[in-house]
C-alpha cells in the first residue's frame, strides 16, 4: 500500500471520525422506522422524500451499501493502527532489563521525598523487603552517593488494547459470515401437524427448506393469577430420515438446538371453527357443515353461501347472559344478504327467520398453532469470542496497569533521603496515593531498622 | 416494614445527605463532611435493604423474581449503583466535588420513582415470559453499573469546565474546585469503568436475545441506541490519543455521551420496537 494510503488508515483522528459518523448515522436508523412496508412510509413523508431516502437504502439502512462501506473502512483502519502500533509494544512488553533511568525520573511529577533514618545499605534492604510482596520485578544498583532502585509489575497490561481491537475484528467476521450463510425464518403449525420447512420474511419470502421436520405435539399457556400470561409452551417432535424421532419441550428463553438449527417459540394464535346444523324448513333434512370465521361457505343444496363473522362465548340481553352467540351472513341466490344470529343454548331460536334452513350451533371447536423461529447463524461462536476477549481486554486494559516506582536514595549525614517517584499508565492519582501512603510506611520503619 | 416504606426513608436520607453536602461546599467545613459521607452510607444500606424486601415480596406474591423489571425498579437500582459508586470514588481519591450533585441525582432519580406511580411505589407484576431469565440480572445490572460511571464523569466533565473557564481564579466556589488535572483524570476512570460494564451489558444483551429469539442483534432502537453510546465513549477514549485533544474535549464528550445514556434509558421508550418494558 502507497505510503500516503497507510498513514491515512494509520490516522486515530479518523478513527473517532467514523465512530462518530457510525454512531450520528445510527441515530437516523433509530428515528426512520426501519423494514416497515412502503405505505407506512408514505403515510409519513412525502413521496419524493420516499423515493430518496429508498434509493440510499435508508430505510433498511444497517445493511445499505454505504453502512457496511463505513464498516470496512472502520475494520481496515483497525488493522492497520494495530499493525502498526504492535511491534513496538510488543519491544517495550518484552523488554529484558528495565530499570532505574535518571533523564525519565528527573521528569516525573508527583515525587514524594522523605528521610529515613539508617544508613542507606540498610534503607535499601528495608525498601527491597517492603516491594518484595507487591512488585513481581525489582532491581538496585548501588552509587557514589547511595542507591538507586526501580520495581515494576503489568507491563503485558499494555497489550490489553489489542486483545480488545482483535475481539471487535472477530465480532465482525462472526457477523459478516452469519448475514452471509445464516437466516432466520418463520412457521406456524398446528397442533398435531408437522412442518419442514419455513418462511424467510426478510426480503424475499423464501421458503428455506429444514433438513428435519418438525410435528407440534401440543401446545399450551399458563397463566399468573391475574390472569397475564406466565409461559408458552410447545411440545416438538423432531423427525429425520433414518433417525429415531425425539421430543422436546421448548418455551421462551428455552429453545431446542439441533444440527445447526435453532428452534424458538416465538408467539402464536388460534383457530376456531364452528360445528352448524342446517335443517331445512320443508324436508327437515340436517346437515352439518364445520366452518370456520371469515371463510365464504356453500349452504347445502347450494341455495347460496353463508359466512360466519363472529363468535362471542356470552351474549347479553335484557340483563341475563344468553350464552354463546354466532354472527353470520347468509347470501341466498336471490335477493340481499342476511344477518343471522344463532344462539347455542337454543336450537330452535332460528326458526322464527323463516329462512331455507333452521340453523343451530352445535359445537365450537378451538385449534391452537405455535409459532416457531428457526435461525441459523455459522458466526455466532466467533462473534462470542469475540466478545469474551472484548470484556477481557476492556479489564486488563482498564483495571490493572502498568505500574512503577523509581527510587533515589542519597547518603545524609548517617540518614538516608529518599526520592521516590510513581508511574503507571492507568488510574494516575490512585497510584500516586499508593505511593502517598508507602512513603508514609517506610517513613516509619526507622525506628525498626538498625544502623550497621 | 415493606420495602417501599424502606425505600422512602433511603430517599429522605439522600437529601439530607445532599443538604449537607452543599452545606459543605458553600462554608468549607470539615464535619458536615463526615456526616453527609455517613448520611450518604445509611441511604445506601437502606437502599439495598429495600432492595431485598421487593424481592423477597415478589415471592410472597408468587410471582418471584429479581427486582429489575420495570421503571420504578431500574431507577431505585440506578440510585443505588451511582451512590455506591461515588461513595467508592470519595473514599478512594478523597475528592468530594461530586458529593452534592450525585446525592441530589440520587434523591430526585428515588423521589421521580415513587412520584410517578399513584401509591408511591410501583405495584409488583409478574414477569413476561421473555423476562424470565438469568440474563436479565446480569445484563440490567452491568448496563446501571455502566450508567452510574457516565453519570459521575458527566458531573466531574461539568466541574471541569467550569474551572477551566478561570483555573487560576480566588473566587469563592472555583477555588474550591479541585485542580483540573485530578478532575479529568477521575473523568477518564470514570469512563472506563462505565465503558467496560457498559460492554458487558450490552454482551450480556445480545447473547440473552440469542438465547431467546435467535438473532444477538436486531437493530432495534434501544440495542442501536447502546451501541451509539458505545461509539461515543470509544470515540472519547481514543481523544485522549490524539496530541492536544486531552482535556476539554473529553469533558464535551462525556456530556454529550450522557445524554445519549438518558436517551438510551428513557428517549427510546418514545420509539417502537422490542424493548418496551421500560414503561
Amino acid at each position: 500500500m502507497p505510503a500516503s494510503i497507510l498513514g491515512f488508515f494509520a490516522s486515530v483522528r479518523l478513527s473517532i471520525f467514523l465512530l462518530l459518523i457510525l454512531a450520528a448515522t445510527s441515530i437516523l436508523g433509530t428515528v426512520i422506522p426501519q423494514g416497515q412496508p412502503m405505505e407506512v412510509y408514505l403515510s409519513q413523508y412525502s413521496p419524493l422524500t420516499c423515493e430518496i431516502f429508498s434509493r440510499l437504502e435508508i430505510f433498511d439502512m444497517f445493511g445499505a451499501w454505504w453502512f457496511l462501506a463505513l464498516l470496512v473502512l472502520l475494520t481496515v483502519n483497525l488493522v492497520v493502527c494495530s499493525a502498526k502500533r504492535l511491534p513496538s509494544t510488543w519491544k517495550v512488553v518484552r523488554m529484558k532489563n528495565p530499570g532505574f533511568r535518571k533523564a525519565l525520573f528527573e521528569k516525573l511529577p508527583n515525587k514524594q521525598s522523605f528521610v529515613m533514618g539508617a544508613s542507606t545499605e540498610a534503607a535499601l534492604a528495608g525498601i527491597e523487603k517492603k516491594l518484595s510482596g507487591r512488585f513481581r520485578y525489582i532491581t538496585a544498583k548501588r552509587t557514589e552517593t547511595g542507591f538507586t532502585l526501580y520495581a515494576e509489575k503489568g507491563r503485558w497490561t499494555r497489550l490489553g488494547p489489542y486483545v480488545i481491537h482483535l475481539g471487535i475484528l472477530l465480532v465482525l467476521a462472526g457477523a459478516l459470515l452469519g448475514s452471509l450463510y445464516g437466516f432466520t425464518a418463520n412457521t406456524s403449525i398446528p397442533v398435531g401437524q408437522t412442518r419442514d420447512h419455513a418462511i424467510n420474511k426478510h426480503g424475499k419470502n423464501e421458503s428455506i427448506h429444514l433438513p428435519f421436520a418438525i410435528r407440534c405435539d401440543d401446545f399450551s399457556i399458563s397463566r399468573y393469577p391475574d390472569d397475564s400470561v406466565k409461559e408458552y409452551r410447545s411440545t416438538l417432535t423432531i423427525l429425520e430420515k433414518g433417525k429415531p424421532p425425539f421430543t422436546r419441550d421448548i418455551i421462551v428463553n428455552d429453545p431446542l438446538r439441533y444440527k445447526g438449527i435453532n428452534l424458538f417459540q416465538a408467539n402464536w394464535g388460534y383457530e376456531s371453527k364452528i360445528e352448524l346444523k342446517f335443517t331445512d324448513a320443508k324436508t327437515g333434512e340436517a346437515h352439518l357443515i364445520t366452518a370456520p370465521l371469515g371463510d365464504r361457505l356453500a349452504l347445502p343444496h347450494a341455495k347460496g353461501q353463508f359466512l360466519i363473522s363472529d363468535y362471542s362465548p356470552t351474549s347479553e340481553a335484557h340483563g341475563r347472559d344468553l350464552g354463546p352467540r354466532v354472527h353470520m351472513h347468509v347470501f341466498p341466490l336471490k335477493g340481499s344478504p342476511v344477518n343471522v344470529n344463532i344462539f347455542a343454548n337454543f336450537p330452535e331460536f332460528d326458526k322464527q327467520r323463516g329462512g331455507d334452513f333452521v340453523i343451530s350451533a352445535e359445537g365450537i371447536n378451538t385449534s391452537y398453532f405455535t409459532g416457531i423461529q428457526v435461525t441459523r447463524d455459522p458466526g455466532v461462536d466467533y462473534v462470542y469470542a469475540g466478545f469474551i476477549l472484548i470484556i477481557a481486554g476492556c479489564f486488563i486494559s482498564f483495571f490493572i496497569s502498568h505500574q512503577r516506582l523509581y527510587f533515589n536514595g542519597e547518603k545524609q549525614a548517617g540518614k538516608t533521603l529518599i526520592t521516590l517517584a510513581p508511574d503507571a499508565t492507568r488510574n494516575r492519582q490512585g497510584f500516586v496515593l499508593t505511593a502517598k501512603k508507602l512513603a508514609g510506611e517506610l517513613k516509619g520503619l526507622e525506628t525498626k531498622v538498625k544502623t550497621s | 416494614m415493606n420495602s417501599s416504606y424502606v425505600l422512602s426513608i433511603a430517599t429522605f436520607l439522600y437529601g439530607a445527605a445532599a443538604i449537607l453536602y452543599w452545606v459543605v461546599w458553600v462554608y468549607r467545613r470539615d464535619t458536615p463532611a463526615r456526616i453527609a459521607f455517613w448520611t450518604g452510607l445509611a441511604g445506601v444500606v437502606l437502599n439495598t435493604v429495600g432492595i431485598l424486601l421487593r424481592w423477597q415480596e415478589s415471592y410472597d406474591l408468587g410471582i418471584g423474581h429479581v427486582p429489575l423489571s420495570d421503571q420504578y425498579e431500574s431507577l431505585v437500582f440506578f440510585s443505588w449503583t451511582t451512590m455506591v459508586v461515588y461513595l467508592v470514588i470519595e473514599r478512594q481519591y478523597k475528592v468530594r466535588a461530586l458529593g452534592a450533585f450525585i446525592t441530589s441525582f440520587a434523591t430526585l432519580a428515588m423521589a421521580y420513582a415513587s412520584f410517578s406511580t399513584k401509591q408511591g411505589y410501583q405495584l409488583i407484576s409478574p414477569l413476561l415470559p421473555a423476562l424470565q431469565s438469568n440474563w436479565l440480572i446480569a445484563h440490567v445490572v452491568t448496563c446501571f453499573l455502566g450508567y452510574a460511571g457516565f453519570a459521575m464523569a458527566f458531573g466531574l466533565a461539568i466541574i471541569f469546565l467550569i474551572k477551566s473557564s478561570d483555573p487560576e481564579s480566588q473566587g469563592p466556589i472555583l477555588s474550591r474546585l479541585p485542580e483540573q488535572d485530578i478532575l479529568d483524570e477521575i473523568l477518564y476512570q470514570n469512563v472506563l469503568f462505565g465503558f467496560l460494564f457498559l460492554s458487558v451489558g450490552i454482551i450480556t444483551g445480545a447473547v440473552w436475545a440469542n438465547s431467546s429469539w435467535g438473532k444477538y442483534w436486531t437493530w432495534d432502537p434501544k440495542e442501536t441506541w447502546s451501541l451509539i453510546t458505545w461509539l461515543v465513549y470509544a470515540g472519547l477514549i481514543h481523544t485522549r490519543l490524539v496530541r492536544g485533544w486531552q482535556g476539554k474535549p473529553s469533558s464535551w464528550f462525556a456530556i454529550f455521551g450522557f445524554l445519549c445514556v438518558l436517551f438510551t434509558w428513557f428517549g427510546v421508550n418514545y420509539l417502537s420496537g422490542l424493548h418496551q418494558y421500560g414503561s
